[in-house]
C-alpha cells in the first residue's frame, strides 16, 4: 500500500448566482459528495480539479497547495490526478483505446480497457459507444495516471446495475492500493454502499458528515 | 504563365508567415478575456476593413526608403523594399492575415473548453492538450480559414501595386492581367484570367468539402 | 392646356442644356489642361487623365472619350478617331532625388550597382517609350538596363523620385518643379532628342459640342497656355 497525500480543502468560490464553502478533510478512502442537484458538488469537484480559482481559502494535497490557478494545469502532471467529468467530455476525434494512449503507455491502456470491459470497443469513438460505454471510458481515462487523488463526477449515471457494482468495485480497488477518491452523486443507495466518508452539500455549502 | 511562377514565389512565403501567425491570433481571440483582446481585434481587422489602395499606401510611408521602419531597414541592412518580391509579399500578407486570424478565431472557438479542461485535469500539459485535442478538432476550420487567405493573398492587386511597384519580381498574375490589358495584350490577359477563375472555383469547392466535415 | 405648356418648356430646356464633353489627356497635360477647362468659354469638359496607352486602350475597348489629348501616336485609334492636330511638343529631362549619388546622361555607367532609374512603363507609357529611345540612341541602354524601374505614368516616376525609391528618373521637362525633392541634371542631349508630339484625336461619333471643343484646344488661346506652362509649339 502506497502513500496517500492527504487533501485539505478551506475554500470559498464565488461565480456569478452562486457561492460555494467548502471545507474538509480526506486521506485514503472514498468521500462521497452528496446533496441534491445544483447544490454547488459539481462546482467544488471542478475546483479541486483546478479548473477554477478559490476566491479565498487553499487546497492543500500532501505538500503542494493549489490555490494559484495558473499552475494547476503543469501540477497536474505531477500530483498524480484524475478527472471525469459529469458527462465524459469524451474526445469526439479519438478511439476509446486513443483516450487512454494519450495519457500512458499501449501496455497500459490495454490493462486499463480490460478493467473495465471495453476491450472489444477499443477502436471505436465515442459516438459509436453507448452510453454505458462511453462512461466507463471516461472512468478508464480518470484512472491512466494511478492517480492518488481520483475526482469523479456522477461516474455511473448511465450504467445498470451489474456494471454499477463492476464499476464500483473498481474504484473501491484503486482507493484500497492508495488513493482518495471524491464521488460526487445524488443516490443515496450508491452514496451509502461506496462511501467511507461524506461532504454534504446544501446551498452551496459543502461540510463534513458523519452519515447522510 | 511566368506571372503565375511570381505568384507562387509570392504567395508561398506570405502563407509561411500569416498561416502560424494568423492561427496564433486566432487562438488568442478565441481564449483571451483580457483588456488587450479588444485592441489586439481591432488591429487584426484593419487591413480587411481599409480599401487596399490604402493598405498600400500606408505601408509605403512606414516602409518606404523615407519611412521610419524602411530607413531603418536600408540603413542597417542595405534593403530597399519597394520593387522587391519582398515588399508584394508583405503587401500579400497584410491582406490575408485578418481573413486567417477572424477564420482560425472561430475554428477554436467552436472546441469544447470541456475537452481541453478534462486534458488538463488529468495531466495533460498545455501545449500537449493543445496538439492532442484543440488543434485535431480545429483543423478543418484552420483549412478553411487558410484557403481563403490563400485567395486573398493571392488575389492581391491595390496593395501590392501601390506599395512593391511593378517590376518583373511584383508581377503577379492579377497585376498582369491589368497590365496586359493595358498593353493591348488580350490574348494574355484572358489566359491568365481565366487560370484565376479556375484556381479560385478549385478552392472554392474544396471549401465546401472542408466545411461539411 | 397648361401641362402641355410645361412639357414644352422642359423639352426646350433640356436641349440649352451644355453638353459635357468628355476629353481623355495625358497625364502631364494636367496643370494645363485644368487651367483651360476653367478659363475657356467653350463647351464644358469633363477631364480624364492618365498614361496615354491606357486611355488609348480603354476607348478602344469601348470608353466614351469624345476628345483624346495624348503624349504620342496612338495608331491604334485610327479605327475610331481622326487626328484633328498637334497640340504642342515637348522634351525630355533627367531627374535626381535630392540625397541621390550623382548622374548624368552620359555617366550611367559610373553609378553603383543599387542605383534605380525610374522611366515609364512601355509601351502604355510615351515618355517611358522616348526615355528607351533616348538611351538606346545614346549608347547607355545596356549599361542602365538592370538598374531600370517603372512607372505606370510619367507622374508615377516623378513621384518615385520624389520618395527615394528611384534614385533619378526620365520625364518631361514640364514636369519640373512640380515635387520637391526633385532636382533636374539637365535635358536630352540633341543627338539623342526624341521627338515628343501631342496629337490631338476627335472621335468619330463625337457630337456637334465635342467637334467645337475639339477646335478650340487646337486654337491659339490654348497654345499660348500650353507654352506658358513649359510646352514647346516647335518641334523639340
Amino acid at each position: 500500500m502506497s502513500d496517500v497525500p492527504r487533501l485539505v480543502v478551506d475554500a470559498r468560490l464565488h461565480v456569478p448566482s452562486f457561492d460555494l464553502d467548502l471545507q474538509f478533510t480526506a486521506t485514503r478512502g472514498i468521500v462521497v459528495f452528496f446533496g441534491p442537484t445544483a447544490s454547488g458538488k459539481t462546482l467544488a469537484l471542478r475546483l479541486i480539479a483546478g479548473l477554477e480559482r478559490a476566491t479565498s481559502g487553499f487546497i492543500r494535497l500532501g505538500e503542494q497547495t493549489l490555490d494559484d490557478a495558473a499552475r494547476t494545469f503543469a501540477r497536474a502532471e505531477t500530483r498524480g490526478v484524475g478527472y471525469a467529468p459529469q458527462h465524459g467530455a469524451l474526445w469526439p476525434h479519438r478511439t476509446a483505446r486513443e483516450h487512454l494512449t494519450a495519457l500512458t503507455t499501449l501496455a497500459r491502456a490495454s490493462e486499463l480497457l480490460a478493467v473495465v470491459g471495453l476491450e472489444r470497443q477499443a477502436d471505436r469513438t465515442p459516438v459509436h459507444l453507448s452510453g454505458g460505454e462511453r462512461q466507463r471510458l471516461s472512468l478508464a481515462r480518470a484512472l491512466t495516471r494511478s492517480a492518488k487523488l481520483l475526482l469523479l463526477d456522477e461516474p455511473f449515471s448511465a450504467l445498470h446495475d451489474d456494471a454499477r457494482a463492476a464499476m464500483g468495485d473498481v474504484v473501491r480497488d484503486h482507493a484500497k492500493r492508495g488513493a482518495t477518491v471524491l464521488f460526487v452523486t445524488h443516490d443515496r443507495s450508491e452514496a451509502t454502499r461506496l462511501g467511507d466518508a461524506f461532504v454534504v452539500f446544501r446551498d452551496g455549502v459543502g461540510a463534513v458528515a458523519d452519515a447522510i | 504563365m511566368s506571372a503565375f511562377w511570381v505568384s507562387l514565389r509570392i504567395v508561398l512565403p506570405a502563407l509561411a508567415f500569416v498561416v502560424p501567425i494568423g492561427a496564433a491570433l486566432g487562438f488568442f481571440l478565441a481564449r483571451s478575456r483580457s483588456a488587450l483582446r479588444a485592441i489586439v481585434d481591432s488591429l487584426v481587422l484593419v487591413p480587411l476593413v481599409l480599401p487596399p489602395s490604402v493598405v498600400g499606401y500606408a505601408l509605403l510611408i512606414v516602409l518606404g526608403r523615407q519611412g521610419p521602419l524602411g530607413s531603418v531597414l536600408e540603413t542597417l541592412f542595405g534593403v530597399r523594399l519597394v520593387f522587391s518580391g519582398a515588399a508584394a509579399s508583405i503587401a500579400a500578407a497584410t491582406v490575408a492575415l485578418p481573413l486567417m486570424a477572424k477564420g482560425a478565431e472561430a475554428a477554436f472557438v467552436r472546441v469544447d473548453r470541456e475537452l481541453e479542461e478534462v486534458a488538463m485535469a488529468n495531466g495533460l500539459g498545455p501545449w500537449a492538450t493543445f496538439r492532442l485535442v484543440t488543434l485535431p478538432i480545429a483543423l478543418p476550420g484552420l483549412g478553411v480559414a487558410t484557403t481563403l487567405a490563400a485567395l486573398r493573398a493571392l488575389g492581391e492587386f491595390g496593395a501590392t501595386l501601390t506599395f512593391a511597384g511593378y517590376s518583373a519580381r511584383t508581377a503577379t498574375a492579377p497585376l498582369e492581367v491589368y497590365f496586359a490589358m493595358q498593353r493591348g495584350d488580350d490574348a494574355r490577359a484572358l489566359s491568365l484570367s481565366l487560370v484565376l477563375v479556375v484556381a479560385s472555383v478549385g478552392a472554392a469547392l474544396l471549401l465546401r468539402a472542408w466545411s461539411r466535415r | 392646356m397648361r401641362r402641355l405648356g410645361l412639357v414644352i418648356v422642359l423639352v426646350a430646356s433640356c436641349k440649352r442644356a451644355p453638353e459635357e464633353v468628355t476629353v481623355g489627356a495625358a497625364i502631364s497635360l494636367k496643370e494645363v489642361m485644368d487651367e483651360v477647362a476653367t478659363t475657356s468659354k467653350g463647351p464644358r469638359l469633363a477631364l480624364v487623365y492618365g498614361a496615354s496607352g491606357d486611355l488609348a486602350a480603354q476607348m478602344e475597348h469601348g470608353a466614351p472619350f469624345d476628345v483624346l489629348a495624348t503624349a504620342g501616336e496612338e495608331p491604334r485609334l485610327s479605327k475610331m478617331a481622326d487626328e484633328l492636330c498637334t497640340l504642342a511638343w515637348n522634351t525630355l529631362v533627367l531627374v535626381r532625388h535630392h540625397g541621390s549619388p550623382d548622374v548624368s546622361w552620359t555617366t550611367f555607367d559610373k553609378t553603383p550597382p543599387s542605383f534605380r532609374l525610374a522611366i515609364g512603363l512601355t509601351p502604355q507609357v510615351p515618355a517611358g517609350v522616348y526615355a528607351e529611345e533616348a538611351l538606346r540612341k545614346l549608347g547607355a541602354w545596356t549599361a542602365v538596363e538592370s538598374k531600370i524601374v517603372r512607372g505606370t505614368n510619367v507622374r508615377a516616376v516623378l513621384d518615385l523620385v520624389a520618395r527615394g525609391e528611384a534614385d533619378a528618373g526620365i520625364v518631361y521637362a514640364t514636369d519640373e518643379g512640380i515635387r520637391k525633392d526633385v532636382d533636374v541634371v539637365g535635358e536630352v542631349p540633341k543627338e539623342a532628342r526624341p521627338n515628343v508630339r501631342y496629337p490631338l484625336y476627335l472621335s468619330r461619333v463625337a457630337s456637334h459640342a465635342s467637334g467645337r471643343a475639339a477646335q478650340l484646344l487646337c486654337g491659339e488661346d490654348t497654345k499660348r497656355a500650353l507654352v506658358a506652362h513649359g510646352f514647346l509649339d516647335h518641334p523639340p
